[in-house]
């Protein structure tokens, strides 16, 4: 891990969680970066920069806004990016689900603006952060922010800029280094370590059956589902 | 057509917001058996998996052969760095840079 996350798990920044969570995101955070130019750079082909602006503060999630631009783009219907995109979003109920579970005590008027600042870097470093110590919703706003902060900035540098941006440096790879990072800092025990080999392989045995849009959706549930059964055999 | 992508927008944004608002307000409150709270605390790992290997083996929704894939292939130290180091920032820079070495030998 960071040599920031370390030290701040001793330091003064225990005290104060909200920025504890921002150092903790920063680098992952980072990744989004690229995809936010690619996004504003395809959105600002057919809409104006208010517009791509307010999709990212009011939709802030990045696969879902690149495919709904990229379609608009195409001049698809309506209704079938909305069913899309929806579609890929699915995996926000089971990242909501997972992280509400664990931080106890949000206001209730604070739970719509926090369920906002859920990605998947903001869920994976919560949860990963959780592992190790007791963390609180001031940790995981801390974290939520930062990347709604690189998103927007970066979707209106896209628009601003245009398409190919760092492109032959090979910076489009900054997303999957993340995620594979990410997974390393999750997978602390076998039973989570089979749950995700599981899912991985599971997700590309179905990806011709089901299509790309359900595969991920559908191999994570069923693999969560083995996991429950093989940890209760073995105990039980 | 600017129109249209209002709506979209502002559509796309309500969905949104129930799919991650609702999960939210009720699981916080409901209590729930052991294999639910065992079955949420395997899905994280699940998720990132399953996206990882879709995004390595099908780069951009492309179907390429193992040893023409760049994406994959990069993996390759990525994971090595990731697992030895535990680091975001060593993570990307090996993986940010053995991607654009690969694409770059892979073109020729």
């Amino acid at each position: 891990m960071d040599a920031d996350m370390t030290t701040s798990t001793q330091l003064p920044a225990r005290k104060r969680p909200l920025l504890e969570g921002v150092r903790a995101t920063l680098a992952i955070g980072l990744s989004v970066l690229p995809f936010g130019l690619a996004y504003g750079a395809v959105a600002a082909q057919t809409m104006p920069l208010g517009l791509v602006s307010l999709m990212s503060l009011t939709v802030f999630a990045g696969t879902a806004q690149f495919v709904a631009a990229s379609m608009l783009a195409q001049g698809a219907a309506p209704i079938s990016i909305l069913v899309t995109t929806t579609l890929l979003q699915l995996r926000l109920v089971l990242m909501s689900a997972s992280v509400a579970r664990r931080l106890r005590r949000v206001p209730r008027g604070l739970e719509p603006a926090l369920a906002h600042l859920i990605t998947d870097e903001s869920f994976a470093v919560t949860i990963a952060a959780m592992a190790d110590r007791t963390v609180g919703p001031r940790f995981f706003v801390g974290s939520g922010l930062t990347v709604f902060v690189i998103w927007q900035i970066s979707s209106v540098a896209g628009a601003w800029l245009g398409s190919g941006v760092g492109e032959e440096w090979g910076i489009a790879y900054a997303m999957p280094s993340s995620l594979i990072c990410l997974l390393f800092m999750l997978v602390r025990d076998k039973s989570t370590l089979a749950v995700s080999l599981a899912a991985a392989g599971l997700c590309i045995a179905l990806r011709p059956l089901v299509g790309s849009t359900w595969n991920v959706l559908l191999a994570t549930v069923v693999a969560g589902i083995g996991g429950v059964w093989w940890n209760a055999r073995r105990s039980g | 057509m600017e129109r249209t992508a209002l709506w979209v927008t502002l559509a796309l944004a309500a969905v949104t917001l129930a799919l991650r608002y609702i999960p939210f307000a009720t699981m916080a409150r409901l209590s729930l058996p052991d294999w639910a709270e065992e079955w949420l605390r395997l899905v994280p790992g699940a998720v990132l998996a399953a996206m990882l290997a879709q995004t390595l083996l099908y780069p951009d929704g492309q179907t390429l052969p193992p040893w023409r894939n760049a994406y994959l292939l990069a993996a390759g130290p990525a994971f090595l760095v990731a697992w030895r180091s535990r680091s975001v920032v060593a993570t990307k820079l090996v993986g940010v840079g053995s991607y654009a070495l690969l694409s770059r030998l892979l073109v020729l």
